[in-house]
């Protein structure tokens, strides 16, 4: 075996040792990458009244009730629903039948009281007139069906089924 | 690549690239930023700030381009010891944590006013923030040395190792639940952003791509000036001394 | 033209103070960088010269 030959297993063994590694880490701990729960989650899991997580779900069509600076909403991923409270700003991208993500607790009647919530945008970008013009067509695709998938537990192999 | 070992003709044929290189990228930035400002329409939900994209996404790409070269670089310098693949990988190592940086600076600046935070600890940010820290801790490595050759490849096995980050930033979206959107250009189903937003992305992502290979062939031809007078020195200073 | 003035150009629908960093953020550092490494080269290729010189001299004292 030439030096060369040797180097190039060496590299070779030293990539796929660290892959083989990350992969395993990053398995070990993909709980605690997920960077919210679904309201599925949040229902089936049983998830303790009192416990700091996050929430994210599509905010459901005509939930929303705003008195000042409170607002109640619901979140959905078409299969459970949570209602949320919160009181203070909401981002500008926050609106019915958008992704937001809560962060905040349970209460005893399992509504859940957010300290702060973010707005979660999708990956489609196109003009106004442009998403008007989808709308008047008939050709919308941004239906919450669409979206419900990616509120479904990505990388959680409990919720994996769920969506299908 | 054994053509390219060639320390003289590669500066020869990156000296003739760099002009080329530099006008390209001229061209196309300020065709790309100046379509992107005056005349692409703004989107129907984050409005104005989708032009904050024109600058991001392209930087994202070329931070996580630039890695994947010097990774490549990296091994070709640890198995066939070319000196130029090394130096490539070094000069690469400042333009990919530049790009890098202005991709975290404006996605923050994105993220106060359309998320409503400057900064979320989901897996895409956390694993873009640890390819800066790579990118730093890459170019400290190299200096942390006296002697270039062991720099070089402890840098190199470090470039090697961090490689492991760029799938992972690249499907985290996809593995776990993020606050960052999923991909919109480089999906299976197509670009999901329209045309008149998707051009000036993509021509400051071609003029961001020419930038780079102008700021490479200025970088990599300093190094080997630096490392040829290194070597002279060296020489004069062996056989100054009295043997 | 998207814009119907200057001041609606420079205002970006409210979004100014977000857009405007981001751009400054960007010119800065690529730009920065830009001008660093042809200041890195135009260095080396002056000590580069000067090792060249300096190991003529070497040369010519040894004959």
């Amino acid at each position: 075996m030439t030096r060369k030959r040797r180097r190039l297993y060496a590299v070779l063994a030293l990539v796929a040792g660290v892959g083989v590694a990350a992969a395993l880490v990053l398995t070990a701990f993909s709980d605690n990458l997920v960077f919210f729960h679904s309201p599925t989650d949040v229902v089936q899991k049983h998830l303790p009244a009192g416990k700091r997580f996050r929430i994210g779900g599509l905010v459901e069509e005509g939930s929303l009730k705003r008195d000042g600076l409170n607002a109640e909403f619901v979140v959905t991923d078409l299969t459970e629903r949570v209602t949320i409270r919160y009181t203070g700003m909401l981002p500008d991208l926050f609106r019915e039948n958008q992704g937001i993500v809560a962060d905040g607790r349970l209460n005893e009647q399992r509504q859940f009281i957010a300290s702060e919530v973010l707005a979660k945008h999708d990956e489609n970008y196109m003009p106004p007139e442009v998403a008007e013009a989808l709308k008047k067509s008939g050709q919308w695709s941004d239906k919450p069906g669409q979206h419900a998938e990616k509120y479904g537990n990505a990388g959680n192999t409990t919720g994996k089924g769920k969506t299908q | 690549m054994h053509y390219l070992a060639n320390p003289a003709r590669f500066q020869r044929i990156m000296t003739a690239i760099r002009p080329w290189a530099g006008g390209i990228a001229l061209v196309c930035l300020i065709a790309g930023f100046g379509w992107g400002l005056l005349f692409s329409p703004p989107d129907y939900q984050q409005s104005e700030t989708v032009r904050i994209m024109y600058l991001h996404v392209p930087s994202a790409w070329m931070g996580m381009f630039i890695y994947a070269g010097m990774a490549v670089a990296s091994a070709v310098a640890l198995i066939w010891r070319h000196p130029v693949a090394e130096l490539a990988a070094k000069a690469s190592a400042p333009a990919g944590a530049a790009f890098t940086l202005v991709c975290l600076i404006t996605g923050a600046l994105w993220g106060q006013p359309m998320w409503g935070t400057w900064w979320v600890w989901d897996a895409r940010l956390t694993s873009m923030l640890i390819l800066f820290f790579i990118y730093l801790g890459y170019m400290a490595l190299w200096e942390a040395f006296d002697d270039p050759s062991r720099a070089g490849r402890a840098a190199a096995i470090l470039a090697l190792v961090g490689a492991v980050n760029l799938p992972i930033i690249k499907f985290s979206v996809d593995w776990w639940n993020t606050l960052h959107q999923p991909a919109s250009v480089l999906t299976m189903e197509g670009p999901k952003i329209h045309p008149d937003i998707l051009w000036p992305l993509l021509l400051v992502a071609v003029g961001f791509k020419a930038y780079y290979i102008w700021l490479l062939a200025l970088r990599v031809r300093a190094e080997i000036l630096e490392r040829q007078a290194r070597m002279l020195r060296f020489a004069a200073a062996s056989d100054g001394q009295p043997g | 033209m998207y814009w119907t003035s200057f001041a609606d150009f420079a205002a970006m629908g409210g979004y100014a103070g977000f857009i405007w960093p981001a751009f400054a953020a960007g010119l800065i550092l690529l730009g920065g960088l830009a001008l660093s490494s042809r200041h890195k080269l135009a260095l080396a290729e002056r000590d580069i010269a000067e090792a060249r010189r300096e190991a003529g001299r070497e040369l010519g004292r040894d004959t």
